[in-house]
């Protein structure tokens, strides 16, 4: 009999697809932290609540794909697509942006929660992305 | 041999420029993606995704002719029981040659990747995913070696 391992990044990942800040935000401990390998100099660490709060205030219309989710010992990684209609990440997000960025999270696991979040995603992927976004409305509003 | 004994004789292969061996490491129609943006057509590449025999092994050699002291320091392994693992390792090498359309400045390359990978049940790998920040390349090919 296969018993179903709990993957605290399976519930973050669910929160935020459903877009329920709560849910989310219940699978992380506290002072957890998630550094981004992407579009930035030297990955710096940050909160990971502020950071996950901004990405769903300034995602309203998010999807998250999931292709691929495993838990290896205390490492929870997931493959995913993150699409929405609001850029990513939240500082570029006043200006209405279509997304598409394919993402790997890798969460480091200690008793039920996430202590700590890598991102790893292509900023040129996601610029690109954008261009072609911007290029598609233009065109179908000429 | 273990998953993780698997992954760190690809990059020790990875390290002696020796695309055969990891290839060899890989089962015959096994997949390779790289999630680093499009790569711009050049003279080898039109696709980032493809089979390990063509797309993975055309990277990888592209990789051991454009980098001189090409080393990869893995971080981390993770591997569960069912076939997946991941890595994190960090790419070294300075710029000798155009990579990628990127024309070479003689820049000091180093940037993170992470690696996630399925095996077979005899361990061969099967499916290789392969994440950096296309941006980031281009931002450290970009500095000379004299700045």
């Amino acid at each position: 009999m296969t018993v179903a391992v709990f993957n605290p990044l399976e519930q973050l990942l669910s929160g935020l697809q459903s877009h329920d800040a709560a849910r989310a935000l219940s699978a992380l401990a506290p002072a957890a932290r998630v550094v981004v390998h992407a579009g930035r100099a030297g990955a710096q660490e940050e909160s990971a609540e502020d950071f996950l709060r901004a990405v769903l205030h300034g995602n309203e219309a998010l999807v998250i794909r999931c292709e691929r989710t495993f838990l290896a010992g205390g490492c929870g990684v997931a493959l995913l697509v993150l699409d929405g209609l609001q850029s990513f990440p939240p500082p570029a997000a006043l200006t209405p942006l279509g997304t598409w960025s394919r993402q790997a999270w890798v969460a480091a696991v200690a008793d039920g929660r996430i202590t700590r979040l890598e991102l790893y995603w292509s900023e040129e992927q996601l610029l690109e992305r954008g261009v072609i976004w911007r290029h598609s409305s233009a065109a179908a509003a000429a | 041999m273990s998953n993780e004994r698997t992954i760190k004789t690809f990059f020790e292969a990875y390290d002696r420029h020796d695309a055969a061996a990891m290839a060899a490491l890989c089962d015959d129609a096994a997949t390779i993606r790289h999630v680093a943006g499009d790569f711009r057509r050049t003279q080898r590449f039109e696709r980032s995704e493809g089979h390990v025999m063509s797309v993975g092994r055309t990277f990888w050699t592209e990789m051991m002719t454009s980098f001189q002291e090409l080393r990869h320091s893995v971080e981390w392994i993770a591997a569960d029981r069912d076939g997946n693992s991941a890595c994190k390792v960090v790419a070294r090498g300075r710029q000798a040659r155009p990579f990628l359309g990127i024309p070479s400045l003689g820049a000091e390359l180093s940037l993170p990747a992470l690696y996630v990978f399925q095996h077979d049940g005899s361990g061969l790998i099967r499916d290789i995913a392969v994440y950096w920040d296309g941006s980031e390349l281009r931002r450290e090919l970009a500095a000379s070696a004299l700045s």
